[in-house]
């Protein structure tokens, strides 16, 4: 029989019936892609690697739960993020901040984000204070909504606003700091010459 | 203006890393594959969430309470700690709490008659002197807890398996199944009472494992000394264990990696001598950890030692039924606060209750509705601290009123700690907390004012011990 890839019904079925080769299967074609939301949200990769491992056993153990509604991988990528915001909760507090500082937005981060590289830019993320991280990733990155982030983390809709301020004033000051490094860089690279 | 540039700067954010693949290591897929290959391990542990955190210290506190009035014998070898006395029992009633000491049948057990709760005083909550005459259930599972508790409780060999079959056979046969009242349970049950349904899942006694507890005391450090203003005990530490908390009278806990030091400071001694205990953890794994605990009393210097299946079994009956009180004071004791005496001694004529060490703290002024009211208090605290609320509940608590506890030890956080007690009111069948303190955060927060309300859902420290339920 020629080998055909299986769909991802057939695959959830067989993962479903506690197939091994079947879960590994979903393992190969999902892992690399959730690391790298792991990694996003733990801020280093030991952590991300912790979350990934625990995220897949939940993934097999609650598989049977997939209705199909959405796609596979928006589901398990679900998993994966609450499980780091799990894990994140169990260390931290946050620490509740007030919305009203308001920040002008640098225009000029935008423009300088297509020149960062994806590594880059993912490193400034992982320095940002955790609280700021998490939801930053969630809302900007991954789509949800502060009600729906307040109800994960069961934090107050407006803690989840505030964050997301300040993550990306943050965000956007790392961002403006790195361009000032490299044309600065550039320029004693200029004068040595 | 403002919210598109936001989203203007969250979608290149977005787009950048969005769909971005990492490397996985090799050996994460072998992980994950062992892991879920041992699910059925991992499902009795992840069970135990919560029970140890809570229930575990509980029975810590409560035992090391007991120690003061009647300290079990506990020979300490260079490699094993054996327990040779038996533990008290407690038998649960529909109406009453009867306390049964098998130790000495001919011991007063204790009632707590709750029927009268609905009278706006605390003397018809009388407590009782009766006999104990062992009931048949009661002979049973003495002779089952014998059996356990002469066992040499040399854990350090034994394997993770063969132990939770031991403790299996030991609960299934001794506690769990006979001491709930089956009409007291479901009524309990019936009452929206989600913390009584959690509470019923962790009464299934297959998931109680035994993990190794291996402390000592040097023996050269239980000279007492007449008039020394303090005395030191040291303690062994295994790898592995460390001291979770040290609570009353200690001064002063070294936390090295193999040795703890406690001094006990005379000069603070009561009446009825000191009691204090340790908690230890021992880190099953990065996510689990284990209580076990030793409580003393100066008095005769007799150490209890509890293994963790000591420990889980206390917390069985805990968790079983609404008391639990081990109130047994077989010495006399003088009154030192004067101020609650009379809340203190209704009824119990024949009694002194021990004061000294009845320590509340301030919790603020919260309204109560007289309706139905839980009251958990530290062991330690005792009917004492049980009776003040509920006269204090009784007498002030229409909506609107509030109840203020005085703590008599405002300068020792450490002791006020042990004072934890918690009250939840029910109103339209809701038990919802209503002031809940717990030690640890006590300890951290040095009763930063009045109006702190510290709430924390399954805290390591949460010193639960006697809890009686009345309802008017």
């Amino acid at each position: 029989m020629p080998a055909r890839e299986l769909t991802e019904t057939e695959l959830v079925k067989l993962v479903i019936s506690g197939d091994r080769k079947a879960q590994e299967l979903l393992f190969q074609k999902y892992s690399r892609r959730m690391m790298a939301v792991c990694i996003r949200y733990a801020g280093n990769r030991d952590d991300a690697e912790d979350v990934l491992q625990e995220g897949f056993i939940t993934v097999f153990k609650k598989i049977n739960q997939f209705k199909g509604d959405g796609s596979l991988e928006g589901w398990i990528r679900s998993i994966m993020i609450r499980i780091a915001i799990r894990k994140w909760k169990k260390h931290k507090d946050f620490i509740n901040e007030s919305i009203d500082a308001h920040f002008d937005l640098q225009t000029d981060a935008v423009t300088i984000i297509d020149q960062l590289n994806a590594r880059e830019l993912l490193q400034m993320i992982a320095s940002l204070p955790e609280g700021y991280r998490m939801v930053f990733n969630m809302y900007a990155i991954d789509g949800y909504s502060h009600a729906e982030i307040a109800g994960i983390m069961h934090i107050q809709e407006s803690t989840s606003r505030s964050q997301l301020v300040k993550a990306r004033q943050q965000l956007q000051k790392l961002i403006l700091q790195n361009e000032n490094t490299i044309v600065q860089s550039i320029y004693k690279g200029d004068e040595k010459k | 203006m403002k919210r598109n540039d936001d989203d203007l700067f969250d979608s290149a954010v977005r787009k950048k890393l969005d769909n971005r693949e990492e490397e996985v290591p090799g050996y994460l897929w072998k992980r994950i594959e062992k892991k879920t290959s041992d699910r059925k391990f991992f499902g009795w542990l992840s069970s135990l969430n919560g029970l140890f955190f809570q229930d575990v210290v509980v029975t810590v506190s409560l035992l090391s309470f007991l120690g003061i009035h009647n300290a079990p014998s506990v020979s300490l070898s260079s490699s094993s700690v054996k327990v040779v006395n038996q533990y008290k029992h407690t038998e649960v009633n529909t109406n009453s709490v009867v306390l049964a000491d098998n130790n000495h049948s001919t011991d007063a057990a204790v009632s707590i008659n709750e029927k009268n709760s609905d009278n706006n005083n605390s003397e018809n909550n009388s407590l009782q002197k009766a006999n104990s005459i062992p009931t048949e259930k009661n002979t049973e599972r003495i002779n089952h807890s014998e059996n356990n508790s002469s066992v040499n409780k040399t854990t350090g060999n034994t394997t993770k398996e063969n132990s939770v079959n031991t403790v299996n056979e030991n609960l299934n046969a001794s506690i769990l199944p006979s001491t709930l009242n089956k009409k007291r349970k479901n009524k309990l049950l019936s009452g929206n009472n989600s913390r009584l349904d959690s509470r019923e899942n962790m009464l299934r006694a297959e998931l109680l494992p035994v993990f190794p507890f291996n402390v000592e005391e040097d023996p050269d450090s239980l000279k007492y000394i007449n008039g020394d203003t303090n005395t030191k005990h040291k303690f062994k530490i295994y790898p592995g264990l460390r001291i979770a908390s040290g609570t009353s009278f200690i001064d002063g806990i070294v936390k090295t990696s193999d040795e703890a030091v406690i001094t006990e400071d005379h000069s603070r001694k009561t009446a009825n001598g000191t009691v204090f205990q340790l908690l230890f953890e021992y880190p099953l794994s990065e996510k689990w950890n284990l209580v076990a605990g030793v409580g003393q009393s100066h008095k005769n210097y007799s150490w209890k030692f509890m293994t963790t299946e000591e420990i889980l079994q206390q917390t069985i009956r805990t968790r079983q039924g609404f008391i639990i009180s081990p109130f047994d004071p077989p010495v006399p004791i003088t009154i030192t606060d004067t101020s609650y005496t009379k809340v203190a001694l209704k009824n119990t004529a024949d009694v002194n209750w021990s004061l000294q060490t009845t320590q509340v703290y301030i919790m603020g002024e919260r309204s109560f509705h007289n309706r139905a009211v839980e009251v958990r208090v530290d062991a330690g605290v005792g009917v004492y601290l049980l009776n003040h609320i509920k006269e204090e509940i009784n007498s002030k608590g229409e909506t609107g009123n509030s109840i203020t506890v005085k703590n008599s030890y405002s300068t020792s956080p450490k002791i006020s700690a042990l004072a934890a007690f918690e009250v939840n009111r029910a109103g339209g069948g809701m038990f919802q907390p209503f002031i809940r303190v717990q030690a640890e955060q006590l300890l951290q927060n040095q009763f930063k004012s009045s109006s702190s309300i510290l709430y924390k859902e399954g805290s390591l420290s949460a010193l639960i011990g006697l809890r009686l339920r009345f309802i008017k």
